[in-house]
Order: structure tokens, then C-alpha cells, then sequence
């Protein structure tokens, strides 16, 4: 195989493993401030 | 007399441009990286992987610092927002760890030939991500708050113990897997491009520990809340 398939490989699951974590993050953040908005914070 | 829980924390307003910048930082180093470093005599093109796996390993480093940091205040001081800090270290720091073990497996079969060996350093870092599992595994296993932060103090500080161990395995034992390399061994364009891979990765991984942070104190206060509407009363937080 060529080095480049290793290379993008290496790299895109490092992005994709970086993006969904952090989107992990950010969407507990919106589930505990909505959870505080129902209780009229 | 009824006492409120605290105030929901709030994002300091400078954290989301901090993030963004360093996100484009990020993008740029990588970006510079692949395109303008030559390959090396040896591994050709697959040595572009160094750049995001030796600051993967060493924001992971960092984050268990933060750990071990953290567990010894909260001992210290039995202020659970240091565990909670903690936590939200370890948890971004098993996510590093893991995608280091990944992209280093990714390296090793062109290189080595192999997706995996019992090589020392692998075998102390594969240790090391299951030290940073069972630390989270360990804090679903009660309720009690106090009673979480002091286990997961003690397992904190206990796992930190193991990276200084990934970081001299190379030296103290017999393996395959190189040893840090210095300025002197590597060429200028080598160094610029994994220096400043290394700088961009540590802007991105303190704005994701204080977002993570801020997360887990918001969670904290959302639950709290919770429990003061379900039993009427006051609850300290």
C-alpha cells in the first residue's frame, strides 16, 4: 500500500476521534443548560 | 431558612475565540506539515505521522498530569471541584491515549511490519489507557460524591505514577520502538513542523479541558438543582 494510506489514515481518525469528542462535549453542555432552563434558571 | 446551590458557573466569554483560534491554528500546522516536510530517507512518507502522534501522546501526558494535580488538591483542600477537574482530565486524556495507541499501530505496519508487538513502550502505554478506563469505570461505581473523589484520587495519583514509565521505557528496556529524538538528530524542517504541532495540539487540548470543565461544573449544578425540586429542600454544592 502506498505511505499516503497510512498517512490519511493516521490522520483522519485522529480528526474524526478529535470532532466527535468534542461534539460529545458540546452536546452535554446543551443537555445541562436546557436541564437548567426547565427549572427556570 | 432556604439556601440556594450555587449560581451556574458561566464560559468565560474569551474561551469559544480561544478555541476557534486555536482549531485554525491547528488546521494550518497540520496542513503545513503535510505539504512542505520532505520524507524521510527511511520511512518516506509515513513519518508525516509523527506530527500528530507525538503531540497526541504528549497532550496525554499532560492531561494525566492534570489528573494527578488534581487528585492531590481535592486530598488536599476536599474541594470536589478538584476532582471534577480531574475527571474531566482523565477523560480527555484516555481519548488521547487511545488515539495514540491507533495512530502508533498505524505507523508500525508499514515500519515494523506489524500492527501490534509487546513492546515495551506499547505495552506500558496499552497499561496506561486501561489505568485512565478503569478510573472512570471506577467513578460510576458509587453515588456518593465524597466517596467517588476519594477513590478516584487515589487511582489519580497512583496512574501518573506509569508516565514517566511510558516516557523512558524507550531507554530503559530493550524495544523496537525509537527513542526520542533530539536537535541534533533531526533536520530544521523536521523540528519547526513537530514543534509547532506540538504548540497547536496543546492550545487545542487546554481549550478542550476548560470546556470540559466548565461541562462537568454545569452537570454538577443541573443535578443538584434537580434534587433540590424533587425534595424541596436545600442542597449545598
Amino acid at each position: 500500500m502506498s505511505d499516503w494510506v497510512y498517512v490519511g489514515a493516521a490522520y483522519g481518525l485522529t480528526w474524526i476521534g478529535l470532532a466527535v469528542y468534542s461534539l460529545s462535549v458540546f452536546a452535554r453542555r446543551r443537555k445541562a443548560a436546557r436541564n437548567l432552563e426547565d427549572l427556570g434558571e | 431558612m432556604r439556601v440556594r446551590s450555587a449560581a451556574p458557573p458561566r464560559l468565560p466569554k474569551w474561551l469559544s475565540a480561544f478555541g476557534a483560534v486555536s482549531v485554525l491554528l491547528l488546521i494550518a500546522s497540520q496542513a503545513l506539515a503535510l505539504a512542505f516536510t520532505p520524507p524521510d530517507r527511511d520511512m518516506g512518507e509515513t513519518m508525516k505521522i509523527l506530527y500528530v502522534h507525538v503531540p497526541s501522546a504528549w497532550i496525554a501526558f499532560l492531561a494525566f498530569g492534570a489528573v494527578a494535580c488534581g487528585s492531590a488538591l481535592y486530598l488536599w483542600k476536599r474541594d470536589i471541584r478538584y476532582d471534577v477537574f480531574a475527571a474531566a482530565a482523565a477523560e480527555l486524556g484516555t481519548v488521547l491515549i487511545a488515539l495514540t495507541i491507533v495512530q502508533g499501530s498505524i505507523w508500525a505496519r508499514p515500519t515494523w511490519g506489524v500492527w501490534w508487538t509487546w513492546d515495551p513502550r506499547l505495552t506500558t502505554t496499552a497499561i496506561m489507557l486501561l489505568v485512565y478506563a478503569g478510573y472512570l469505570a471506577l467513578r460510576s461505581f458509587t453515588d456518593d460524591e465524597e466517596r467517588r473523589a476519594r477513590w478516584s484520587a487515589a487511582v489519580g495519583i497512583i496512574g501518573a505514577i506509569n508516565v514517566p514509565i511510558v516516557w523512558y521505557s524507550v531507554k530503559w528496556w530493550r524495544t523496537i520502538h525509537q527513542a526520542q529524538s533530539t536537535t541534533e538528530s533531526v533536520d530544521d524542517i523536521f523540528l519547526a513542523a513537530f514543534l509547532l504541532n506540538l504548540v497547536t495540539f496543546t492550545l487545542l487540548f487546554v481549550y478542550l479541558l476548560l470546556m470540559r470543565f466548565h461541562v462537568a461544573q454545569l452537570e454538577r449544578t443541573a443535578d443538584a438543582r434537580l434534587e433540590e425540586h424533587a425534595i424541596g429542600g436545600v442542597v449545598h454544592v
